[in-house]
């Protein structure tokens, strides 16, 4: 049994399962063989007066008991590192606010990561956790709309002395045979944006309304929808879900995850 | 199978979109709404008629019961129609999918506030009692002028009975208060600014649900649930972590010995 599961999750099983979508595989974790910590790509924005409020739990205090550091490394919509903000003995929850300011005047957007590091966690105790974050936006200082995060991507091991960051859970195919249709019609909204980041360690390419996009490894990007009826994204990446800015009466904000 | 519901309050309007659709397969034909609301001690099924186009069905604020729950199935799975059940079953299994088959649930102002999440309610969830804890300072907004709870349950016996939710300092160790809420309800908890801070939990005793998360500041608002502890741990020691921590929320109730 063990010995076919081994061969059902292969590189070239899962390549070929998810080329001809046969019992896709669109994210795994079982390749980490140690404690780890995951996060998501999470979006922060800061052009056009946004901010964005970044509110996390301490996943190994509340679980474990354990003292520990949490890292958030902020890179912009090219995956250019900007900033690293290290937390120590957090609390049992907290927030940081992502602004122009706090980013020294740097307007645009991105993803962040966030991570949790503790030397008390050993390898063999196979600890997994996920910090799935809520982000307040705001648009022109307007109460943030919260959203939480939507799809894993990055893992590194808790150990402290190990930084190893990879970016493989969510699976890719050689050609974009997949299909992400949004559940919601977005015609009540003036102007819909989604906003979409790379989780995989590969190229991706997508297509919306009829334009070809590619995302390199940490690339992000901002598209506008036009049709607001029916959004629809192709993609090579098993796993592509879109956050949702959507505006209404030009002041008005409703973020949300597709 | 999953299930939809909508939420009800003085303070905004909320309307229900449901595709007909899933995220990675075209639109499916043949599709119907139903409702399933409690009478006489049953569970009763029935259609909805609402506005719909080949996408999606609309249901509009005025239309909508805050405890009735909503479910698609198929034509050909008419049989259910007009009966009534003892117990919630797995009606359809068509909103079985990965991705979770979700609705988008949304609130609003008359000037334009608006706020809006994908939201679902697995059928599974409603065959278990439990606990919930959901950290509140995590999607309260202490400059806002009302934070709000939404709990919903669903319950598969259709029965509405009393249960409790308490607000509790897991460091001090203390429960700051505590609230009558029932099964098969959109329960509403107020949230004071005095209990926004780091270390509240709401936490539940017997009853699941969502934790839905409402806050208003003049016109604008924001909607969104919190997720449940098992979410945050992946590896397979998951559930003897939630559970030792939601008996540290036990213990803490237990020594308070409020009435």
């Amino acid at each position: 049994m063990k010995l076919l599961n081994k061969i059902k999750l292969n590189s070239f099983s899962v390549a070929i399962r998810n080329l001809f979508l046969f019992k896709p595989v669109d994210m795994r974790l079982d390749h980490i063989k140690e404690s780890t910590s995951c996060s998501d790509s999470f979006c922060w924005r800061t052009d056009d007066k946004f901010t964005t409020l970044v509110n996390f739990s301490d996943l190994l205090k509340i679980f474990y008991d354990l003292k520990s550091k949490v890292c958030i490394r902020i890179y912009d919509a090219n995956n250019k590192f900007i900033k690293k903000i290290t937390i120590l003995n957090p609390s049992t929850t907290n927030s940081i606010l992502i602004s122009k300011n706090f980013l020294g005047g740097y307007e645009g957007y991105g993803y962040f990561s966030i991570h949790h590091y503790s030397n008390k966690v050993k390898n063999k105790d196979n600890i997994i956790i996920s910090n799935r974050c809520y982000l307040g936006f705001s648009y022109h200082e307007s109460l943030p709309s919260f959203v939480h995060g939507n799809a894993i991507s990055s893992h590194s091991p808790i150990q402290q002395n190990k930084r190893i960051r990879q970016n493989n859970i969510v699976q890719t195919s050689l050609i974009s045979n997949q299909l992400y249709k949004v559940q919601n019609d977005c015609s009540f909204y003036e102007k819909v944006e989604i906003f979409l980041s790379n989780p995989t360690e590969s190229v991706i390419k997508l297509e919306i309304e009829n334009k070809i996009y590619t995302l390199n490894r940490g690339f992000s990007k901002i598209i506008e929808i036009k049709n607001k009826k029916e959004i629809l994204i192709r993609s090579n990446c098993l796993f592509l879900r879109p956050v949702l800015f959507c505006f209404k009466n030009k002041i008005y904000l409703d973020v949300f995850h597709g | 199978m999953n299930f939809f519901f909508s939420l009800k309050s003085r303070y905004f309007r909320s309307d229900l979109i449901v595709p007909k659709f899933k995220n990675r397969k075209p639109i499916s034909k043949n599709l119907l709404l139903f409702k399933a609301q409690i009478k006489n001690k049953l569970w009763q099924i029935k259609k909805v008629n609402c506005v719909n186009n080949k996408n999606f069905f609309f249901l509009k604020d005025r239309v909508i019961n805050s405890n009735d729950i909503y479910f698609l199935a198929f034509k050909s799975e008419l049989s259910i129609l007009n009966k009534e059940f003892k117990e919630l079953q797995n009606f359809s299994t068509f909103t079985n999918s990965s991705p979770a088959f979700r609705s988008n649930l949304k609130i609003y102002l008359p000037k334009g506030g608006v706020s809006s999440y994908q939201s679902e309610y697995p059928f599974d969830m409603t065959k278990k009692n439990g606990s919930i804890a959901s950290p509140i300072s995590l999607l309260s907004q202490k400059i806002a002028d009302k934070n709000f709870i939404f709990f919903k349950n669903i319950f598969y016996k259709p029965i509405i009975v009393n249960f409790y939710g308490y607000l509790i300092d897991y460091t001090k160790k203390i429960v700051l208060k505590k609230f009558l809420l029932k099964s098969n309800t959109t329960n509403i908890i107020n949230i004071e600014n005095k209990y926004i801070y780091s270390d509240v939990y709401f936490f539940t005793d017997n009853f699941l649900g969502i934790p839905i998360y409402v806050n208003k500041l003049r016109e604008h608002l924001s909607l969104e649930h919190t997720h449940p502890p098992h979410e945050y741990v992946l590896s397979s020691d998951k559930f003897n972590r939630v559970n030792l921590l939601k008996h540290k929320f036990y213990e803490i109730i237990k020594q308070n010995k409020i009435k």
